[in-house]
């Protein structure tokens, strides 16, 4: 028993002065919790941190900066939330899960310091803000895409009739186009085919399957599991002939056809923008949470040469 | 001294962590160690609990029937998972992984990806926190009670005849059978009482961290599995009663390791796993050894091992 009390002691001795050494910074510190690697998703936190330097502050010379990236595993990112909750003056969740684990973090430790979010889709349904002015002490952008503006580019080619839309059905940010997506379709007249995966393996046969069905068309929402697979589709929708719209670029020029998407450097700045105003102090109920306001058209060139499928002359002219 | 404060101070949740994980812990050596079977569907299980709790909770449940509801589900799916070894004859690994992908669809419609708890309504940390308003100090308090519970209940009914039965079964199914025991039905037993305390755990932790999402449990099974090996490489001792206790304390030490890895300044998280496999191996390596050494031991000082000794 002696022997395990010592070891016991050995982790407590070790726990506490390593804590300390990160607590005892003197600048204002800002964390960063992002759930996981991925393309678009850092593109927004450089953006935020640009932009922070842009307005003078920069990491290392009057702010500290700590990232932390718990890969997807949920129990670490609330640890992590924790520990930055605790020991930052300013705290910024990248997508849904991380925003609300510092959310709750923030408001158990009996703190009231800002927790900005960005890449939410949803923030009102994911439960992060009341509205977009009503937020207590959370403020961020969002990034839901033009869902229907997207859908509607089916109707400029000929011939398309029946769409598929590919998704993983854990990510709530895809349950939300979903529903977009599928109203469009009604509106404009177009079939919808689910294709509701739950892992990036099932991504080629759920395809392959879809277009088994008949669809001309493929809907890429902003989908971090499908993102992240894009390029193993690339030779079937070439060789198929399948338009396929993508809400964010990356998605477009790894496989894609073309799309109005994201630019999640741009929200990033935005986020940015509202840290700075922060951090000068203006009072967070001015802020206002907003949405992703331009959607530049991003056009893949190599599959309509591939495919000769001929891109309609207004969206050339865009 | 103000214990509340310190852990804010020091910025760590490893308490809270180490407590729930603890009782995840449990259901984990239940099946792993006494079953002797590796029972996948933890990690489909506990955002299950969780995503129910806290749906249940969004739709007007009491915070603590919502707990009650999905630990009782949880046990349901046990039976599910133990039912396929026993009736159809599927191997129990093959059984508890196939009720893990079943799992993921309930998971994903209840929770449309995503389940967060509603503005107005009280998890069973809130309803405590109005005793003494600090939060961080409630959560520990009501988990340490759970925990507490728990264990007090497990080590209680592992020493009845119908608990040590259980234990007979795992250890030699062959000598269990021998001796009128129904392995069938302990088999079974066991994986309700497992899968119950797995439920358990998920649905108190959707609470504490009030979201929960469909994807969230990959990789339950072995921070469980971690905490079992960590413990018995602290405590030495083989007994039940401080193979229990070593849970308890394994759960915190394990979350104190990966938060001190967190803090460490510059380290860079996208290696996270790599480190965390890193500590998995050198954890095991020294169980292993430890178990061979103890063993090369016990081979000198009696040379007839007994293998059908079950331990009290």
């Amino acid at each position: 028993m002696k022997k395990t009390f010592g070891k016991l002691l050995l982790v407590a001795a070790c726990a506490v002065p390593m804590s300390l050494v990160s607590c005892s910074e003197p600048l204002t510190q800002i964390g960063i919790l992002q759930v996981i690697t991925h393309n678009a998703l850092g593109l927004d936190r450089t953006g935020f941190i640009e932009e922070l330097k842009d307005e003078g502050y920069e990491d290392g010379k009057n702010i500290k900066i700590i990232t932390d990236i718990p890969e997807g595993d949920t129990s670490t990112e609330n640890s992590m939330a924790t520990q930055l909750a605790t020991s930052c003056d300013l705290v910024f969740g990248i997508a849904t899960s991380s925003a609300l684990a510092l959310k709750t973090a923030v408001s158990d430790a009996n703190k009231s310091i800002p927790v900005l979010y960005s890449a939410v889709t949803d923030p009102v349904s994911a439960k992060l803000i009341k509205s977009n002015t009503d937020h207590g002490n959370v403020v961020g952008t969002s990034d839901a895409g033009p869902t229907e503006k997207n859908i509607a580019l089916f109707k400029k080619f000929t011939g398309i009739e029946k769409i598929g839309m590919i998704y993983n059905q854990a990510e709530s940010n895809s349950q939300v186009q979903k529903e977009e997506c599928k109203a469009a379709c009604q509106d404009l007249g177009l079939t919808y085919v689910d294709g509701g995966i739950t892992s990036a393996s099932e991504i080629a046969s759920t395809v392959a399957g879809m277009i088994g069905q008949g669809i001309k068309g493929l809907f890429i929402p902003t989908d971090n599991t499908v993102a992240s697979a894009m390029s193993s589709l690339k030779e079937t929708l070439i060789e198929k002939k399948i338009v396929t719209v993508c809400a964010d670029k990356a998605s477009t020029d790894n496989g894609g056809s073309l799309g109005y998407s994201v630019d999640y450097s741009l929200l990033g700045k935005t986020t940015g923008k509202m840290a700075a105003k922060l951090l000068k102090g203006e009072d967070i109920s001015t802020l206002v949470c907003s949405k992703s306001d331009s959607f530049p058209l991003e056009v893949n060139e190599d599959f309509f040469t591939a495919t000769g499928i001929a891109l309609p002359s207004d969206i050339e002219a865009e | 001294m103000n214990w509340s404060a310190v852990f804010q101070f020091i910025g760590t949740d490893a308490p809270t962590q180490g407590l729930i994980w603890a009782i995840v812990a449990l259901g984990v050596y239940l099946s792993f160690k006494i079953l002797n079977v590796a029972d996948m569907s933890v990690d489909s299980l506990f955002p299950f609990a969780g995503i129910v709790s806290l749906t249940l909770i969004n739709v007007g449940v009491p915070a603590l029937l919502s707990l009650l509801i999905a630990t009782l589900l949880g046990m349901v799916v046990g039976f599910i998972n133990a039912a396929l070894h026993v009736y159809l004859k599927i191997n129990p690994l093959l059984a508890s992984i196939i009720v893990m992908i079943a799992l993921y669809t309930p998971n994903v419609i209840i929770s449309k990806g995503n389940v967060t708890l509603a503005e107005n309504m009280n998890t069973i940390f809130m309803t405590f926190d109005n005793i003494w308003n600090n939060m961080i100090a409630t959560k520990i308090v009501v988990l340490a009670l759970f925990v507490l519970g728990t264990f007090i209940l497990i080590y209680w009914f592992f020493g009845t005849e119908i608990g040590l039965s259980v234990r007979a079964s795992g250890k030699n199914e062959t000598m269990a059978k021998a001796n009128g025991i129904n392995t069938n039905k302990t088999y079974i037993l066991g994986l309700v009482i497992s899968d119950g305390l797995i439920a358990l755990a998920g649905s108190l932790y959707g609470q504490m961290s009030k979201h929960f999402s469909a994807d969230a449990g990959r990789g339950s099974i072995v921070i469980g599995l971690a905490i079992i090996f960590l413990g018995e490489v602290i405590f030495a001792n083989k007994s039940f009663k401080m193979s229990l206790i070593s849970l308890a304390v394994g759960g915190l030490i394990y979350w104190l390791i990966i938060d001190i890895i967190i803090e460490i300044p510059s380290f860079n998280t996208n290696y996270l796993n790599l480190t965390k496999a890193l500590f998995m191996t050198v954890i095991i390596g020294i169980y292993e050894l430890k178990k061979k050494l103890a063993k090369k031991k016990n081979h000198q000082e009696m040379p007839k091992d007994n293998p059908e000794e079950v331990t009290a």
